[in-house]
């Protein structure tokens, strides 16, 4: 073979050489010796030989490929699009299947229409407070498992996911000490109430660490497989084994519960092979460091969603139930803004469509774009997301019309109390101004989620705290000095305020993307 | 236990990694057991179980994940955690700016430059020192550090430029995602200055590589005396790793350019290069290493253990003790398994060794179901009584494309038996004429020869005891471990006088 024709076999095995070390080493493997450069090819030695080559790839006297990306599967827009927009709203499944047997049926999990009204607000409390002191373990839950599962560290994510379930258990439980003794010493809430709601803090706080383990497998459609069962068993313990609603409920969360966890923990036993212990896992203190932010995050986003609930209900003005407690729940109040939740389930679609979109094309963009036209890159992803940002007002639009449309259409379902509750004015208003709350609330979603899909936590946890003391400032005021059912302003203002905050830090993040996309890993 | 401490630094190897360097790593400790030894394994992530367990006289293992891991603090750094936070929270874009971006400029220009290896030794300890204080995942994740990498990078590139054939330029250019990509890689590569080990007597690096740097940044800060030992050449093998990046030439040379710059401080700031053979001598003094430190040190077997033994079935079998690997070349030996089988329809194959490439193996079975070998190759296993392998054996095949001085083949050797191998790095210095040297990926070669062999009983016996006589001559553990008891003890004494 000649030395024109080595070279250019060596160059059709690696493209471009970096030089003619990379040649040399070739050449070795090519089964070619010092003996044979000099004998063949009358060089010194290999290196020589390589040299030579490189200095005829520098001439340009061979030919090279670069070999280009591999080809993407083509995948119908259409059926993309549905595909991600009901991954987006899988999650509000469950919720929907509850309305759905409640309307029908009277029962949910945790709640049923026949309930006394001090059972509903114990439940209630108890659902809000497992809910926020759940959000952070569930955050920091998801964010560690997911990064051991992406790099196949299985019995790792298992343990994790288990260790911190565990930690968050006990804390949950260390919590209800101060709260059992600050009622026993301030007589805040009657015992009998007390105990309702601290029973189902604790069912409840177990089934959000569940739900958090089920997510962490990737096992979505199980939420709804799990609530339908459970219903299932609070349909028989109340209709066949004629158990009292709160009976019933607590057989739901119970069942719930034993369910959700069995799921989990068999999956997560599955991924790891059996294996329980890791191999060298990593120092505790650091781990509860590198995940706090999430927690911090997870716990101030939960207390925003719930905020203008608890300022609303922990207040007599304007109220024309007389509540007996400071706390005490108005079905008006949560009917409303259970009905304009319809707006962010119906935009949660397009919240996912949007990232996800994002997340798709950010790799292909910067391998397509040089360096030094960084510009264009960041110029496009602001238009990018801009336009995003439209297709998201046009969903809003499109959700406030299906709320709307909801909400006149059970206003003509014969259920008297159902009919009488949704015709009261205090409902129809929270139910419109929670809806536009919503509206704005979804979009401040998408702000946070391409925050922490940036890896920008910090931002978010900022987002969402600034929000939160407006929500309670603004709530605190109106439903202080107005009417209880004004708390819902302060979910307005503060969803509006998120949205700006959050809003301007994704700005800040696209004006200088190429260098935070480099940070997110 | 004698007053002579050591710092052995390992990559992907030893005690987590199974094969020659770990061997080798794992019977040097055991047969000096009056030097303190601290490990320092770089591996690729945390959470992988120990293949070996050093024994007593290792005093410390410190280990170093560059991969599997959100930032180094979680394995590295012993410092309480208090510690960690202060770190964190003292470690500032406007300090990055003014105390570290300038020390990083330095040392990309000496990646790019590829010359002053003294230099490129100073600036890790310069980086080094500014881990000490500040945090590595805040500084190396900061906008001032992005910023200089691109600007630095993009400079550098519009020059290299220049020296490429027209249609090659554009792919000089980096992409937005060659940066991203290459300065990520670049983060966990240095990963290893987070580290602080003890001061030690000596330093003893397992491989020219990543894992060198401790032991370059001991020579610079306090002269301590640093072996390097090259079992493999790490360069030529990245090099040939590197190749299959086809799609992104940036982070190819950006990578190649990285290793060769750490390569070469490895050779300039060792006082001892020991190449496990002469072979690979030429690597090392063609990338600046003066002669006069290179001392070969050959690896050595022990004869007790790999003893000749009788072997038990009369069917004739070829035997290969190599990872399934593609520079293993194992489809070689598929095709010669094929040819041998045309004449020699009795005669059985088997490949003992681990699984290191996946989609090798799929392309190695399927070569298998073509030649139609299924029921007389065997492969895809490792073998606990390698000495036992090479009894069952009446010819040891070796069809590798690359090696430096392979244990198989002088473990055969010791067990007196016949041995095929290409002739590849220094395989030829360790057989001689006491075996068959074939030229690599030679089929028709390496199916004569075995052919040969299998025909010839008095051949394959003559040319096994005299393999083994060169064993004990030459190649005997013992040598190998008296070699460098002694290298450490005249280099300890020398930085004692010092």
């Amino acid at each position: 073979m000649t030395a024109d024709a080595l070279g250019q076999q060596v160059i059709d095995r690696i493209g471009i050489p970096k030089d003619a070390w990379e040649i040399a080493a070739q050449l070795e493997v090519l089964g070619l010796r010092d003996d044979d450069a000099r004998s063949i090819h009358g060089a010194r030695d290999l290196f020589d030989l390589a040299r030579g080559i490189e200095r005829r790839f520098r001439a340009g006297q061979y030919a090279f490929v670069v070999e280009g990306e591999d080809p993407v599967r083509y995948v119908n827009p259409l059926l993309r699009f549905v595909r991600r927009y009901f991954a987006g709203i899988v999650f509000a499944m469950p919720m929907a299947l509850q309305a759905a047997t409640m309307l029908i049926w009277g029962y949910g999990i945790w709640g049923a229409i026949d309930l006394e009204l001090a059972q509903g607000s114990a439940i209630a409390l108890g659902f809000i407070a497992s809910y926020i002191v759940a959000g952070g373990f569930s955050q920091s839950i998801v964010r560690r498992g997911l990064f051991y599962l992406y790099q196949k560290e299985e019995v790792l994510a298992r343990w994790t996911a288990l260790r911190g379930w565990w930690i968050a258990l006990r804390a949950m439980l260390a919590l209800l000490i101060p709260a059992l003794l600050a009622n026993a010493i301030f007589r805040i809430l009657p015992w009998s109430m007390v105990i309702v709601a601290a029973a189902f803090y604790v069912g409840l706080g177990i089934l959000w660490l569940n739900w958090s383990l089920i997510y962490l497998v990737r096992k979505s459609h199980w939420f709804l497989v799990v609530t339908a069962l459970s219903l299932g068993a609070v349909l028989v313990a109340a209709k066949v084994l004629h158990l009292a609603p709160i009976a019933a409920n607590a057989v739901g969360v119970t069942v719930a519960d034993v369910l959700s966890l069995g799921a989990a923990s068999w999956q997560l036993r599955r991924l790891a092979r059996g294996r329980a212990e890791p191999v060298n896992p990593p120092r505790l203190v650091v781990l509860v460091y590198a995940t706090s932010r999430y927690f911090v995050y997870g716990l101030l986003f939960n207390a925003f969603l719930f905020a203008d609930r608890v300022i609303a209900w922990t207040t007599p003005v304007g109220r024309l139930d007389f509540p007996p407690y400071p706390f005490w729940l108005s079905v008006r109040y949560e009917l409303a803004l259970d009905l304009a939740l319809v707006v962010a389930i119906v935009m949660s679609g397009m919240v996912e469509v949007a990232i996800e979109k994002f997340s798709e094309e950010l790799i292909p963009m910067e391998k397509g774009i040089r360096s030094d036209a960084a510009a264009d890159f960041i110029d496009a992803n602001r238009a990018a997301y801009r336009r995003r940002g439209y297709g998201l007002a046009l969903s809003a639009i499109i959700a406030l019309a299906v709320a709307a449309g909801v909400f006149m259409a059970l206003q003509r379902v014969s259920n008297p109390v159902l009919h009488e509750a949704l015709m009261a004015r205090v409902t129809m208003s929270v139910f419109a101004a929670a809806a536009i709350g919503y509206v704005f609330f979804m979009f401040a979603v998408r702000h946070l989620l391409m925050l922490l899909t940036t890896s920008r936590v910090d931002d978010a946890v900022r987002s969402v705290a600034i929000a939160l003391a407006v929500n309670i400032a603004v709530g605190f005021i109106c439903s202080r000095f107005f009417n209880y059912a004004a708390a819902v302003a302060g979910l307005v203002a503060g969803a509006a305020v998120m949205t700006l905050v959050a809003g301007r830090a994704v700005r800040r993040t696209l004006d200088d993307l190429d260098y935070h996309y480099f940070a997110a890993f | 236990m004698s007053d002579i401490s050591v710092l052995m630094t390992t990559e992907g190897t030893y005690p987590y990694g199974a094969g020659g360097v770990s061997t080798w790593c794992d019977a040097l400790l055991r047969k000096t057991p009056d030097v303190r030894y601290t490990l320092l394994p770089i591996m690729m992530n945390p959470h992988i179980e120990s293949k070996f367990d050093p024994p007593a006289n290792v005093q410390g293992i410190i280990n170093v994940p560059l991969w599997g891991i959100e930032e180094p603090a979680e394995f590295t750094a012993d410092a309480p955690f208090a510690e960690l936070y202060e770190r964190k929270r003292r470690t500032s874009d406007a300090q990055i700016e003014a105390e570290f971006v300038p020390i990083f400029r330095r040392f990309l220009d000496f990646v790019n430059g590829g010359a002053d290896p003294e230099g490129f030794g100073q600036v890790l300890v310069e980086m080094e020192d500014f881990f000490a204080v500040c945090d590595y995942n805040e500084t190396m994740k900061s906008r001032p550090v992005w910023r200089a990498f691109c600007d630095v990078m993009q400079a550098f590139s519009r020059r290299a430029a220049e020296a490429l054939p027209e249609a090659a330029r554009i792919h000089q250019q980096p992409t937005l995602f060659d940066l991203t990509e290459s300065l990520r890689w670049l983060y966990r590569f240095l990963i290893v200055l987070t580290v602080a080990p003890p001061e030690a007597d000596v330093t003893h690096t397992t491989a020219a590589a990543f894992c060198g740097i401790p032991c370059i940044t001991a020579k610079v800060r306090y002269g301590t005396p640093m072996i390097v030992t090259e079992h493999g050449v790490y360069l030529r093998e990245q090099n040939l790793f590197l190749s299959r990046f086809r799609r992104l030439f940036f982070c190819k040379q950006f990578l190649l350019n990285l290793i060769t710059a750490v390569v070469r401080a490895n050779y300039f700031h060792a006082d001892v290069v020991a190449p496990v053979c002469h072979y690979n001598t030429r690597w090392e003094l063609a990338h600046g290493t003066p002669p006069h430190k290179i001392r070969v040190i050959y690896n050595g077997v022990d004869p007790e253990l790999f003893a000749p033994a009788a072997k038990k079935d009369g069917a004739l079998h070829v035997v290969a003790t190599a990872r399934i690997d593609p520079l293993k070349d194992i489809e070689t030996f598929l095709r010669v398994a094929a040819r041998v089988r045309e004449t020699h329809g009795d005669v059985r194959f088997t490949v003992h060794g681990s699984v290191a490439d996946n989609e090798y193996y799929e392309r190695c079975l399927q070569l298998r179901r073509e030649l139609k070998l299924d029921e007389i190759v065997t492969m895809g296993s490792a073998v606990s009584d390698v000495a036992g392998a090479y009894a069952d054996a009446d010819v040891v095949l070796l069809t590798s494309i690359s090696e430096a001085f392979p244990y198989s083949v002088i473990e055969a050797m010791s067990c007196e038996r016949a041995v095929v191998a290409s002739d590849v790095g220094g395989v030829h210095e360790a057989l001689e004429d006491c075996g068959i040297l074939v030229k690599p990926r030679d089929v028709d070669g390496f199916a004569a020869a075995v052919t040969q062999l299998l025909d010839d009983r008095a051949l394959r016996i003559r040319l096994g005891r005299r393999a083994r006589q060169r064993v004990l001559e030459e190649f005997r553990l013992d040598h190998c471990v008296a070699s460098y008891l002694d290298l450490y003890q005249t280099l300890a004494r020398q930085k004692a006088a010092a």
